[in-house]
């Protein structure tokens, strides 16, 4: 029973001198634990205030980009309804070109003014799908000769301007591009 | 603190328990059950007390954790977090509704290329029909049959550069 009961005071003993020891490293550093307490504290204030800022200034971005989305898919929705209707335009004038070309030379075979409309719109795809700015004003330009060689020919066909009873430039157009 | 009550009582339990024996050996039968009775009591206690304690301690670790969770620090970095996300979904969202505005337009071109197509075909095919009616006593019939039903295919399948090559073949007859 005295065992025990030595045994039972060294436990008590042990656990005494832990919680002593633990009392004087809290008496210790009770200075440096207030500091870093108020650091913290003062460490959450300043973090929050910035957050704070950060919202704000992200509220205010995302309401420029909002605009500015809502303005740039205005405009690319303008630029494509414009380009829907050129192409429109363009497709009707290669039909137009092809009418002239009918008229003006009345003893031609049909196909002579179906090949230079397809031709035409050949030319008219191949520009519309490029996507370097550079060949694709080439490309138009190509296009455009291309059509007034074409009116013009049969303009002075029609006049009685010419000898000649083929439209030869626009032919000769279409054979330089196929070779 | 609690653990160290729980722990003398798991002991003074464990001893109770242990003298209720002793008494059991010593045939002092009623003496033994009145103490085995305090001996679980006791050890009942004890464990009631670690269970009280860990309860205690796992909701004090829970109201910690939603003061934390409803703090101001916390409640603006949710917030900032929220706005940087809209931002990345606003940056997103004009790309998917450009790709979109350049889809349609895509399909509106290609729908007017396609009309232009088949209209011209169908002309071009007339011609081409026409031609091959007026050399007809150039062909046999079998042969007159197999273009007809060439331009009519052509025309189908819009293929103006087949009809073209039709045209000129059929323009060679004599």
């Amino acid at each position: 029973m005295s065992q025990l009961n030595s045994w039972l005071l060294s436990l008590f003993s042990v656990f005494h001198s832990a919680k002593t020891e633990n009392l004087k490293w809290q008496q210790q550093h009770q200075h440096t634990q207030q500091q870093l307490k108020s650091a913290q504290i003062l460490a959450e204030k300043a973090l929050e205030i910035e957050l704070k800022k950060r919202t704000v200034q992200l509220a205010h971005d995302i309401d420029l980009l909002t605009t500015e989305n809502q303005t740039q898919l205005a405009m690319l929705k303008i630029k494509c309804q414009q380009d829907i209707k050129d192409y429109k335009q363009y497709l009707n004038s290669l039909d137009q070109l092809k009418l002239s070309i009918q008229k003006s030379y009345a003893h031609l075979p049909e196909a002579v003014a179906f090949t230079i409309h397809h031709h035409a719109k050949q030319l008219l795809n191949q520009m519309w799908e490029e996507e370097n700015f550079q060949d694709k004003m080439q490309l138009e330009m190509q296009l455009l000769k291309f059509m007034t060689t074409v009116h013009e020919e049969a303009r002075l066909f029609l006049e009685g301007n010419t000898i000649e009873n083929l439209p030869e430039k626009t032919l000769a157009l279409i054979q330089n591009k196929s070779h | 603190m609690i653990i160290k009550i729980f722990l003398t009582l798991f002991f003074a339990a464990l001893i109770v328990l242990i003298v209720a024996d002793i008494l059991y050996e010593l045939n002092l039968g009623y003496f033994a059950t009145l103490v085995l009775k305090l001996g679980d009591d006791v050890l009942l206690l004890s464990f009631a007390l670690l269970l009280i304690s860990g309860m205690m301690f796992f909701s004090k670790q829970i109201a910690e954790n939603l003061k934390r969770y409803f703090s101001a620090t916390e409640r603006a970095q949710r917030r900032a977090f929220f706005s940087i996300a809209q931002h990345r979904y606003l940056q997103q969202l004009l790309a998917s509704k450009k790709q979109q505005i350049l889809y349609f337009a895509t399909l509106k071109k290609q729908a007017l290329l396609h009309k232009n197509d088949k209209k011209q075909a169908a002309l071009l095919a007339k011609a081409v029909l026409k031609e091959l009616q007026r050399h007809k006593t150039h062909l046999s019939e079998i042969e007159f049959k197999n273009y007809r039903q060439a331009i009519k295919q052509a025309a189908a399948q819009q293929k103006i550069e087949v009809l073209l090559n039709l045209q000129q073949n059929i323009s060679t007859f004599k």
